[in-house]
């Protein structure tokens, strides 16, 4: 297990190494992400000058949830870019490097690259909070365990999407417009939604366990929501890796 | 480079434009699913708002629908990833190679983009029209509206291509063109009022934005499904004609920016 970790710390740090010699290109980018996201949060707040609530929830509900989305999103494509750059590795035989190596091939991809506008994503969210969101800093811990595990399971989402190359053939461009749907799914409010609607946000698309759930959480404590998210998390990075692994054998035997 | 020559490699363009979307047919596919699904989303959302909210400014809930549909099937139209083709073409010094050729780099760029947004465009039309209303429970619009946002969706298109051809080609000056590209983006979200219709924006703000380009680009077309009065429907058409102009003539005056930089040996 020690080892484990220590290789995941290394591939980590690997990965990290590289923003040493760009980090003016680090900063520019985390600034004019920050600022994209401010403007597009600025739809949000021009719709409830209008409208008073929604069902309940008010702006200081969505602030948070979309402080939730932002950091997670952002933390997930800070560490494991790697996942986005699948289907281009899969097409050009890139994928091969990992596959001659004698650790797991999972991780080093999941780890092989890195965003660096998402740094202002990851930014953004605790900003917001602590601006628009009203929370006090004493629950800003619980916060960012919450963003953690939407973190992950975007992570197991984003997996899945782009390990969709290895049973179809097809430019990356169709799993990149899966991963965009999944962003704006998971910034956008379930709340007072259909059945339908939700039973495919907690289901197929689990933007609902990365934003709404996290966020009914954000709330107030509910040790069944709590236990319903942890569970969640496990299934879809165990789920992801499942799905990875099979495209990955199918790979090696030359299928795809 | 005359006219007539401009037109026929405008018309090559879209053929070849044509060619490629259908080759990737199931892009289309995907951008009917994120459509449905993000009009899913936002129209439970606007089914929300309570109708005192709503009669503030006129408007009913299908209203509402019909215009965030409108609005989100411009931009599912117009190929957001145009703007990363045209900073790899400088990037990659493929731009070079077609500076040799006797017509416009930016002329072939958008009249491909051109005729790969007509796909789109024709491959979700039926399906999207199909779904919003069973969405927004009816057509509420009328034959002349829907005329009138046939009629404005081409000048959007055209702004926006126009404009994902400058935004990638700032790379030549920016090193990246994604910092731009998601300004440029959020502005069209924001100042364009891709999700609500302008009457929500404060007093102030929609003035600034009516001498932006933004509303010219989204709010324009959607409102069609606003039921707008004729006055509207005059300076909203001035308006959007006005911004279509300026585009091709940026985009014209654009062009000699970037050979100029280009030849002075100021490449990316």
């Amino acid at each position: 297990m020690k080892r484990q970790i220590s290789y995941l710390w290394a591939l980590m740090t690997a990965n990290m190494k590289s923003y040493n010699a760009e980090r003016k290109r680090l900063f520019v980018m985390a600034l004019f992400m920050m600022i994209q996201n401010a403007m597009f949060f600025g739809l949000w707040v021009i719709f409830f000058q209008t409208v008073g609530d929604l069902k309940g929830w008010k702006l200081v509900d969505v602030t948070r949830m979309f402080g939730l989305a932002a950091s997670a999103i952002g933390l997930s494509l800070f560490f494991f870019n790697g996942a986005r750059t699948l289907a281009y590795r899969v097409m050009d035989d890139s994928i091969d490097s990992f596959l001659t190596r004698p650790r797991k091939a999972l991780p080093m991809l999941l780890m092989s690259s890195s965003s660096p506008a998402s740094l202002g994503d990851i930014t953004f969210g605790p900003l917001l909070w602590l601006t628009l969101g009203e929370v006090p800093l004493s629950l800003f811990p619980w916060f960012v365990l919450l963003t953690l595990f939407s973190a992950l399971i975007f992570t197991a989402a984003t997996l899945m999407m782009f390990s969709i190359v290895f049973w179809l053939k097809t430019s990356s461009r169709f799993p990149e417009q899966l991963f965009e749907m999944l962003i704006i799914l998971s910034s956008n409010i379930l709340h007072g939604q259909p059945f339908g609607v939700k039973a495919l946000m907690f289901t197929i698309i689990p933007a609902g366990f990365i934003s709404y759930l996290p966020a009914q959480l954000m709330r107030g404590f509910d040790p069944l929501l709590f236990g319903i998210l942890l569970v969640a998390t496990v299934f879809y990075a165990a789920l992801a890796a499942y799905i990875f692994n099979a495209g990955l054998r199918r790979y090696v035997r030359g299928v795809v | 480079m005359g006219f007539s020559h401009s037109v026929r490699v405008f018309r090559a363009g879209v053929a070849l434009g044509i060619k490629q979307a259908w080759q990737e047919k199931i892009t289309i596919l995907g951008s009917l699913i994120i459509y449905g699904t993000i009009m899913l989303l936002y129209g439970g959302v606007i089914k929300m708002i309570p109708d005192a909210d709503l009669a503030k400014h006129g408007y009913s809930h299908s209203q509402m629908i019909w215009y965030l549909a409108i609005t989100e099937y411009v931009l599912f139209i117009c190929a957001s990833w145009g703007f990363k083709e045209v900073q790899n073409d400088f990037q990659s010094e493929q731009i070079y190679l077609s500076l040799l050729r006797p017509y416009r780099a930016s002329l072939v760029r958008i009249s491909v983009w051109a005729g790969e947004a007509l796909v789109r465009a024709a491959g979700m039309f039926v399906p999207v029209m199909l779904f919003i209303t069973w969405l927004a429970g009816g057509l509420q619009m009328s034959a002349l509206q829907v005329i009138g946002m046939l009629l404005s969706i081409p000048l959007s298109a055209v702004m926006m291509l126009a404009g994902l051809y400058i935004i990638g080609a700032s790379c030549l000056w920016f090193v990246q063109s994604e910092p731009a590209y998601w300004i440029w983006n959020k502005s069209i979200f924001l100042l364009g009022a891709l999700l609500w219709p302008m009457a929500y924006y404060p007093v102030m703000m929609q003035n600034i934005m009516w001498s932006t380009p933004f509303p010219a680009i989204l709010a324009q077309a959607g409102e069609w499904a606003l039921d707008p009065s004729l006055t509207r429907i005059l300076l909203g058409f001035v308006h959007q004609l006005f911004w279509c102009l300026v585009a091709v003539f940026v985009l014209r005056w654009f062009d000699g920016v970037v050979l100029r930089k280009i030849q002075s040996g100021e490449g990316v």
